[in-house]
């Protein structure tokens, strides 16, 4: 059975602003949800605090609203333990590239499939507006009491100099196009990530819908081919073309998939040569006791495994 | 599915105001740059809104705001429930949220 | 003649054999059936550094403490012997090194300046010259110990004719100087020497062949010259097998054995040693075979440790994570998120000698307090205490259990003194282990996650059928926020019961353990790695006269209040004395918390090194005749 986009959809009123930017991310998740038919049960959207910690409750599956930027580890944990599940992560720019930009980093060492939504729109918006990560130097938004004197990050090249094999930006007012990059990123084996420019409507009278409307194209309109397949000299040259990419800012923004390197074993694969059983059997699954309660490992089963450590005394003649 | 206009040609249904976003009984004039009690007035620039043409953008937007229930619309089954409301995908919003707002998180 | 039991410290540079040292004699005094305990004490360096193992040996029992004087002083360098000259206790035994008789002191560049000063001193007031040759004739000439002086060189140039030493491997024939020595005065056998030699070197022939014949061509030539002036009675411990372990292998050994299936760790001392033994073990295979596999995740912080723990946990794997007080510091803001949300964790925490950095590779116990009350707000936790290495085995899957049953976190306060000294212990009796993992639930209709069902609602996993929420924020049944001011009681209250429902399961007497009767003299009370040397000194002041008892606290949260109320209540109270590494004697704190019964004598030390039990008897007695605080500084 298919489930429609309606049934991703929680009864939870939705209580960000009216007009809110995360209005059209959450949509583009509905529907990439059920295109892709995700079981409700096997799928967890996690997230950390601020408005975009609110997600995870008006999506009718799994949801972990976490701390401040925290949701990348918490998100980590829950993929190993249960690489069945489907995990996506859904954070602000000051919850994952602030407060949590440690984590932002290790995780695209590592590779571990799972998909990082980045709702961007340049202010902390729960607490006020104060000046997010990415919002440039000199800008002024609403309320600030002068212009930003801390500089921006760039997320698109952050992600791409941490490891991150899926890297794409989108824009919340284009739902139906967010949405593909969605499903490309939940498909994407390994880390991926997309960067998604969002209006705050009470907060940044910067970016706004008029800001972005006249600014955003489509990478693939103009045949821009982010795929790669791991050999290192193909890899370093289109990650060379993203990075610069990643600079245009200003009278044109574009969005799509930056880059995507099919060629880099996940963190779970890496895991399952270390551990062979890890595949089958990963330690959610695994039963670790008889009904009675008794452990797996008995004194017999002890003995073995820890021989190393056991010494038996010597026998008087 | 078809729409029922059961709206006068008072501002309110005016493609040229911009709805306040929790007071609907104002709105911005993108006409004459000014506050409207939008129940209540009309002028000779009124035009009605499109609804087909608002409810297409649904499609590529992914979302509409129904004014009268303070509801998000994303699916077109749910247009269904808000036939008589006034649905839209831009509001107005002013700059009191912004000063008084507590830091809520 | 022959002795129930000795003492010995051997001392050397760090990362130069002495490990080495501690482990073949060990392992060669184990398999004789010996009873050991050994404290390692080191700097927070990787070479170069003094360093010294500290050890009791028993053909009695397993030693549960520590004491000075010793009856051997083992030198693998001139700074051991300024170090711990005055630890040797009268007629005992200096192992040194003749080559280095012209060291003097001020020519020692790894030692401390302050603590040359302090030496400095010492010998001055002693008429002594800081030179080695002079120390070892003063306490030649006084009669206070036996020299052994061995030449180094010139032993390894004889081993040299003989066998091709590895050049890479030169530091092990430094150790099995000091190994053949100690094993000369204390009559190991060739037998035991093999043992112990080829347990080290696990299978490589060659250096096995040149250390044997190393360690009993000196000891060899110590029974010819001293004879065995401690040959140890045979064994009377009734061990058949025993495992010779740290404090954090026996907790690895407990959390595999209990099921844990995810430990996250950031490294750190002295905690990281459990997780690399753990992953040592991830694949668990039993003759081939693999039974379960365990991941082991080095993550980026301590942050990420204990919140991806959680996940993990939220899917239903047995989780842990490991640490210390910087990391657990870290730690604080997923802990609450843990408490709040219900999710079973277990941190295994290593105490070290705080504040901040404070003395990372030495022993504290000043986090009481703060595992008590880390993060904000209120919410239900267990913190359990294990006071040697048998109890931090079953504690470790107690632990588990208990996390799991009561759905929440449970901080397992551990230290270095337990994390970092090696044992040899029997192995665990399996019939007190069992696994409890609570009530769990795999079906999905209209689940709620924190359903109104008593202080447990019963867990279903992500990944079952059902769906569910977890929030920071408070929350409904389901799993989403509300500010609800009546629910929000409903809520607070079914989360802080859990405190009662423990206190009604677990057994007051599990959580507070009496050594000794309420006809006592004097009451001690301590906790963790205070419990062996307590008992110990409680027994030495027996055959003294004095009749002591020793009340050990291991649960602080929930408190067994009135259990620990009516046992301090039958002792006067300038009879009951809190012993513990802290300054402010923080389990007396909970106890007046909790009972409103005020102790106010102690001893406490929080120098970082262990309490012996020479130190302790004395400060017993001190307080006996009315001091209200005695502060201990025995040790190097």
């Amino acid at each position: 059975m298919v489930l429609k986009p309606s049934h991703y959809k929680s009864n939870v009123w939705i209580d960000w602003c009216p007009g809110c930017g995360d209005f059209g991310i959450t949509a583009a998740m509905y529907r990439a949800f059920s295109e892709l038919n995700l079981d409700p049960a096997k799928t967890v959207v996690v997230s950390g605090i601020g408005c975009s910690g609110k997600t995870p409750h008006f999506l009718n599956v799994n949801g972990v609203h976490t701390l401040h930027g925290r949701a990348i580890p918490f998100a980590v944990g829950i993929k190993l333990a249960n690489p069945e599940l489907t995990v996506v992560v859904n954070g602000g720019d000051g919850d994952l590239l602030g407060i949590g930009s440690g984590h932002f980093v290790a995780v695209g060492r590592r590779n571990i499939d799972i998909l990082i939504i980045l709702h961007n729109n340049g202010v902390y918006g729960l607490t006020k507006g104060q000046a997010s990560p990415t919002l440039s130097k000199g800008v002024l938004t609403k309320s600030l009491s002068k212009p930003n004197i801390q500089d921006a990050v760039n997320p698109i090249a952050l992600a791409l100099a941490s490891g991150y094999t899926f890297v794409a930006r989108g824009y919340s007012m284009l739902a139906e196009h967010l949405k593909n990059l969605i499903i490309a990123g939940i498909e994407h084996r390994g880390t991926a990530f997309i960067d998604v420019l969002q209006p705050c409507v009470t907060y940044n009278d910067i970016h706004t819908v008029e800001f972005y409307r006249k600014r955003v194209y489509n990478l693939e309109d103009e045949g821009w081919s982010p795929d790669v397949k791991g050999e290192e000299q193909e890899t370093n040259k289109k990650l060379l073309a993203a990075w610069e990419k990643s600079l245009e800012w200003g009278d044109r923004i574009p969005i799509g998939i930056f880059y995507r390197n099919t060629g880099i074993s996940t963190f779970e694969d890496r895991l399952s040569e270390e551990i062979p059983i890890y595949k089958i059997s990963p330690p959610s699954k695994q039963i670790i006791s008889d009904e009675k309660g008794r452990t797996l490992i008995d004194r017999e089963i002890f003995r073995k495994i820890f021989r190393d450590y056991i010494i038996i005394r010597k026998q008087e003649r | 599915m078809e729409y029922v206009h059961n709206g006068g040609d008072t501002c309110i249904d005016c493609r040229y105001i911009e709805l306040h976003d929790i007071y609907r009984y104002m709105g911005y004039c993108e006409v004459k740059y000014e506050l409207m009690m939008v129940y209540r007035t009309t002028c000779n620039h009124f035009s009605p809104i499109d609804r087909g043409e608002l409810w297409e953008t649904l499609e590529t937007g992914g979302w509409l705001y129904c004014i009268d229930c303070g509801e998000v619309i994303f699916f077109t089954d749910e247009l269904k429930l808000h036939l008589d409301h006034r649905v839209r995908n831009k509001l107005f919003s002013d700059i009191i949220a912004t000063e008084e707002s507590p830091a809520a998180d | 003649m022959s002795v129930k039991e000795a003492n010995i410290l051997l001392g050397g540079p760090q990362g130069a054999g002495l490990e080495t040292t501690a482990q073949i004699l060990t392992s060669s005094l184990a398999y004789l059936g010996y009873g050991v305990l050994a404290d390692r004490e080191y700097y927070s360096n990787i070479k170069g550094r003094h360093s010294y193992i500290h050890a009791r040996i028993s053909a009695e029992m397993i030693p549960l403490s520590l004491s000075y004087p010793v009856e051997i002083v083992g030198a693998m360098d001139s700074e051991t012997i300024f170090t711990h000259f005055e630890d040797l206790g009268d007629g005992g035994y200096l192992i040194y090194d003749s080559s280095t008789d012209n060291r003097t002191l001020s020519s020692i560049a790894s030692m401390e300046p302050i603590l040359k000063n302090r030496i400095t001193e010492r010998l001055k007031r002693l008429g002594v010259e800081a030179k080695v040759s002079s120390l070892v004739d003063y306490l030649a000439s006084n009669g206070r110990a036996e020299i052994v002086a061995l030449d180094f060189p010139s032993i390894l140039d004889t081993f040299k004719k003989r066998f091709e030493p590895e050049p890479i491997q030169a530091s092990r024939y430094v150790s099995s100087i000091l190994v053949g020595a100690v094993c000369g005065l204390l009559d190991i056998d060739e037998e035991a020497v093999k043992y112990g030699v080829s347990r080290r070197f696990m299978k490589k022939e060659k250096l096995i062949e040149h250390n044997v014949f190393l360690v009993n061509y000196v000891a060899d030539y110590i029974r010819e010259n001293y004879g065995s002036p401690y040959k140890l009675d045979n064994s009377r411990l009734s061990l058949n097998e025993m495992l010779t372990v740290m404090g954090n292998d026996v907790v690895a050994m407990a959390k595999i054995v209990g099921g844990l299936r995810y430990q996250s760790y950031y490294p750190i001392t002295p905690a990281s040693d459990e997780s690399f033994f753990i992953e040592a073990f991830e694949r668990l295979e039993v003759d081939g075979d693999s039974i379960g596999g365990i991941v082991v995740f080095q993550t980026e912080d301590e942050i990420a440790a204990i919140t991806s723990a959680i996940g993990a946990s939220l899917t239903g794997a047995r989780v842990a994570t490991a640490t210390s007080g910087p990391g657990f510091s870290l730690m604080v803001e997923g802990l609450g998120w843990a408490g709040h949300s219900e999710v079973p964790l277990v941190i295994t925490y290593y105490q070290r000698g705080g504040p901040s950095t404070g003395l990372p590779t030495r022993g504290g116990q000043s986090d009481l307090l703060f595992t008590l009350f880390a993060s904000h707000g209120e919410f239900p936790r267990i913190v359990l205490a294990s006071g040697d290495h048998i109890e931090a085995f079953y504690d470790a899957i107690e632990a588990m259990n208990y996390a799991e049953r009561y759905q929440l976190p449970v901080i397992h306060l551990l230290d270095k003194f337990l994390a970092n000294s090696f044992i040899t212990m029997g192995i665990p009796d399996f019939s007190k282990i069992y696994i409890d993992r609570g009530m769990i639930v795999e079906d999905g209709e209209d689940y709620r996650r924190y359903e109104f069902n008593g202080p447990i609602s019963p867990r279903a996993n992500l990944g079952s059928k059902a769906v569910m929420w977890y929030t920071g924020d408070e929350h409904d049944e389901y799993g989403h926020i509300t500010e609800d001011p009546e629910y929000r009681i409903k809520m607070y209250n079914k989360r802080m019961e859990k405190l009662d429902l423990i206190d009604k399961e677990i057994d007051p007497e599990k959580r507070a353990v009496l050594y000794g009767d309420f006809s006592a003299d004097y009451l001690l009370v301590g906790w963790g790695f205070v419990k062996g040397v307590a008992i110990d000194s409680i027994n030495k002041l027996r055959s003294q006269g004095l009749n002591g008892a020793y009340l050990h606290l291991k649960m602080f949260s929930p408190f067994p209040s009135s259990y620990v109320k009516s046992i301090i209540g039958s002792f006067d109270s300038d009879r009951v004395i809190l012993v513990e590494h802290n300054y402010l004697a923080q389990a007396g704190k909970i106890v007046a918390m909790n009972t409103g019964t005020i102790i106010d004598r102690m001893i406490v030390k929080y120098t970082g090194r262990p309490i012996y039990v020479n130190e302790l008897i004395i400060g017993i007695r001190k307080i006996l005749e009315g001091e209200m605080r005695v502060v201990l500084s025995y040790g190097a």
